[in-house]
């Protein structure tokens, strides 16, 4: 009987010293966002000694590899940007493409490095800076395009139905052109979206055009892939930031500058399979304005 | 395309993640559903409609809402932010903690009333009644359905991943964006799942027999829901 | 960010259509799950060879690993080996498979409580199977398994939330996909989460009136 009664108070003094600790933790890593406290942006990323940078699973365009390790054409940049500021370190926050832009004004993120594209409303939410991966959209359709598929107008006309990503440029440029709603699959990564269109779900899948090829040579079921879609002519991805870290972002893009200066730059868009020149011919103002 | 041996590394370091937060939320749900539950059976009516206002909110939403509340609302509100795991822990905590008061209150109201209004007769300070008198006997009782719900809070625990956590789920999605091996990622995940609530499970089981003591127990239940099978 | 009274109202179309599908889904699916979870009690009760181990192992599988990932097994995997479903097909599917290892468990409780005698008052009227189990079993314990079966799709209504996850514009994804279009999302998590309330709130009444009902009536049987 004491033996028990023992046993009893050890396990409920273990589970309060638990509670205890987690909630030590909780707040040890509980910061202040932006708008409460008066420290830059960099002071804090150096302190902390890494940067936390949103990526999403999006091949080539940003993701965590296996090893845990942030990839990705636009967190490597940031990073050699980064390093050239003093952060030496980047921490991923792996998210879908919805959960961006509420991450980053939640203070989940420092920034978002998922390769957002940039366009109107989200110009007018949240700090880009200059553009890194410059590309643009086409359709993944059925084995030999039987619906003759070359343009989201093409979509609405002939009545098929659309895979698209939720929260992204594509998702509001097939609503603006007239793909209703119900003929719509809003998915929550670019895999899905293909998925869809393998599956039978859907007809075609609108979406950056080097990430559906990166999905066609992952292997699995075989589809086309159509000729950038000329609603969409340019797409253009940049480094999101708070409206509160604007003195950041004006480092940001010196730093930006110097690594497209010293061919850094280059040789990581070539690696992912991007061209530098397309990006540093295009700038943040021209592509503020696509709209969406 | 990952060997058998990267996949099994890559969710493992989820598994470490799902494990974490199973148990400091279950440590956090037992607190907070022994106060509430307690809260619930007090006189006053200060302390028992603020415990049952918290109930009704928590179980009458959705923890994903909660979730994704805490995550991106609560923030802009209030200025401050909770780390993607200690929100996490905290919602499930709070949420799971709204279900065990419940268990806690009907296993107390269970207590035979005798024995309360002894510990009135015996003037024996109220916390040491509570520890002595009252709990070791309302535990046989919660058990049962105590591991009912502690599995419910690890499978709940997946739902973490829609909001960058990176537990078991979010690795086997990681793992079908990235390779496409769909089966492999989720096979695994769903057998390690399987394993750790056969674990709870099993846990309980002994836990049961240990506390299975003096009058009150559950020992006529129990052999009554066996008959029956 | 403060609170927008004129933006929280704008969402509301949107939120109620979701909040439609919703209960549509939790309707379906419990109807999927009742059906099933009676089926799986029957055999179980009956012992039939091979099906009944099988199913047991099925439930206890299902009942011991999260719907979310059942959902994605059922969204991503199952186009592999048949048709694919449409979202809510699959929503419907996942949530009614994973609640009928539930319901089987309530009204194998519910069978159980049905007392011996009505089992040989069946036997010695010489009753068909048939007729035993609609004219004596079911309409027996149909009263104390009705407030189990009630809350979970009581509980069903509130975890639909996660079909969001495989596609479905339930309430939830109707609220993500609002803030997303305006970069706000405090208004809508905050709306959808007062919905939930306006509908489990008095369900969960009913449920209680329901169960008190149950007990006072157990209570007049055993007196």
């Amino acid at each position: 009987m004491p033996e028990s009664t023992l046993s009893r108070r050890q396990i409920l003094s273990g589970a309060a010293s638990l509670v205890a600790l987690g909630a030590l933790a909780a707040c040890s890593k509980t910061e202040a966002t932006a708008a409460s406290g008066g420290q830059s942006l960099l002071d804090r990323m150096k302190q902390r000694g890494y940067a936390n940078i949103g990526v999403a699973n999006e091949l080539p365009y940003s993701f965590a590899g296996a090893d845990g390790q942030v990839q990705g054409v636009e967190p490597e940049v940031a990073h050699a940007v980064l390093k050239r500021l003093g952060v030496v370190q980047v921490k991923g926050v792996v998210g879908t493409f919805a959960s961006m832009i509420p991450s980053l004004q939640a203070g989940q993120m420092d920034m978002i490095c998922a390769a957002l594209f940039i366009k109107e409303s989200r110009c007018a939410t949240i700090l880009f800076s200059e553009p890194d991966a410059v590309s643009n959209d086409s359709l993944a359709v059925a084995n030999g395009n039987p619906h003759q598929l070359k343009s989201i107008k093409d979509i609405v006309a002939s009545g098929v139905r659309l895979s698209v990503v939720g929260g992204t440029l594509e998702a509001t440029t097939a609503e603006t052109a007239g793909v209703t709603k119900d003929r719509t699959l809003l998915v929550q990564d670019n895999k899905a979206g293909v998925e869809a269109l393998t599956a039978g779900r859907v007809d075609a899948y609108l979406g950056p055009t080097l990430t559906i090829r990166t999905i066609a040579n992952q292997g699995g079921p075989k589809f086309d892939i159509s000729e950038p879609v000329p609603e969409i002519p340019v797409t253009g991805a940049g480094v999101g930031f708070r409206k509160a870290d604007d003195a950041f972002l004006k480092l940001y893009n010196e730093q930006l500058k110097a690594i497209q200066q010293s061919g850094e730059f280059a040789t990581i868009l070539q690696k992912w399979g991007f061209d530098a020149n397309v990006a540093m011919n295009t700038s943040f103002a021209e592509l503020c304005k696509t709209p969406g | 395309m990952l060997s058998l041996e990267g996949l099994l590394q890559f969710v493992l370091s989820g598994l470490q993640v799902t494990v974490m937060i199973t148990v400091v939320s279950l440590c956090i749900a037992l607190m907070v559903g022994l106060l509430v539950g307690c809260a619930r059976l007090s006189r006053h009516l200060a302390v028992r409609w603020p415990a049952v206002v918290f109930v009704e909110v928590f179980r009458g939403t959705s923890e994903l809402v909660q979730l994704f509340w805490a995550f991106y609302a609560l923030p802009i509100l209030t200025g401050y932010q909770l780390s993607p795991i200690a929100a996490a822990c905290i919602v499930l905590g709070l949420n799971q903690g709204s279900y065990i008061s419940e268990i806690v209150r009907s296993a107390m109201l269970a207590v035979p009333r005798a024995q309360r209004e002894a510990v009135v007769a015996l003037n024996l300070p109220v916390l040491t009644a509570f520890r002595r008198i009252i709990l070791p006997q309302a535990i046989p009782r919660m058990l049962p359905p105590l591991g009912n719900q502690a599995i419910d809070l690890l499978k709940a625990t997946s739902i973490v991943s829609m909001v960058t956590v990176a537990d078991m789920t979010f690795r086997a999605q990681q793992i079908r964006t990235l390779t496409g091996q769909t089966l492999e990622s989720f096979g695994i995940i769903l057998a390690l799942y399987f394993a750790l609530s056969s674990i709870i499970g099993f846990g309980v089981k002994l836990c049961e027999r240990r506390f299975a003591i003096g009058p009150g127990s559950s020992e006529s239940g129990r052999s009554k829901v066996r008959v029956a099978a | 960010m403060t609170w927008d009274w004129s933006y929280a109202a704008s969402l509301l179309p949107d939120l109620l259509h979701g909040l439609v599908v919703t209960v549509q889904v939790t309707l379906l699916a419990s109807a999927l799950a009742i059906v099933l979870g009676i089926g799986m009690a029957v055999t179980w009760h009956l012992r039939v060879t091979v099906l009944s181990p099988l199913l047991l192992g099925f439930a206890r599988v299902v009942r011991g690993t999260p719907l979310l990932v059942q959902l994605y097994i059922i969204f991503f995997l199952l186009p592999d080996v048949m048709p694919a479903l449409s979202p809510t097909t699959s929503a419907v599917l996942g949530l009614g498979l994973n609640y009928s290892c539930y319901m089987a468990e309530a009204v194998r409780a519910g069978l159980a409580g049905v007392p011996v005698g009505q089992w040989e008052v069946a036997t010695a009227l010489n009753l068909p199977p048939r007729k035993m189990w609609t004219r004596i079993i079911l309409p027996e314990m149909i009263a104390p398994t009705l407030p189990v079966i009630g809350n979970y799709i009581n509980s069903m209504f509130k975890i639909s939330a996660l079909v969001s996850a495989i596609s479905v514009v339930d309430v939830f994804n109707a609220a993500t996909i609002a803030g997303n279009s305006t970069y706000r999302y405090l208004e809508p998590f905050t709306m959808v989460g007062l919905l939930y309330l306006t509908v489990s709130i008095p369900v969960t009444i009913l449920l209680r009136l329901a169960e008190n009902r149950v007990a006072q009536r157990q209570g007049s049987h055993a007196a």
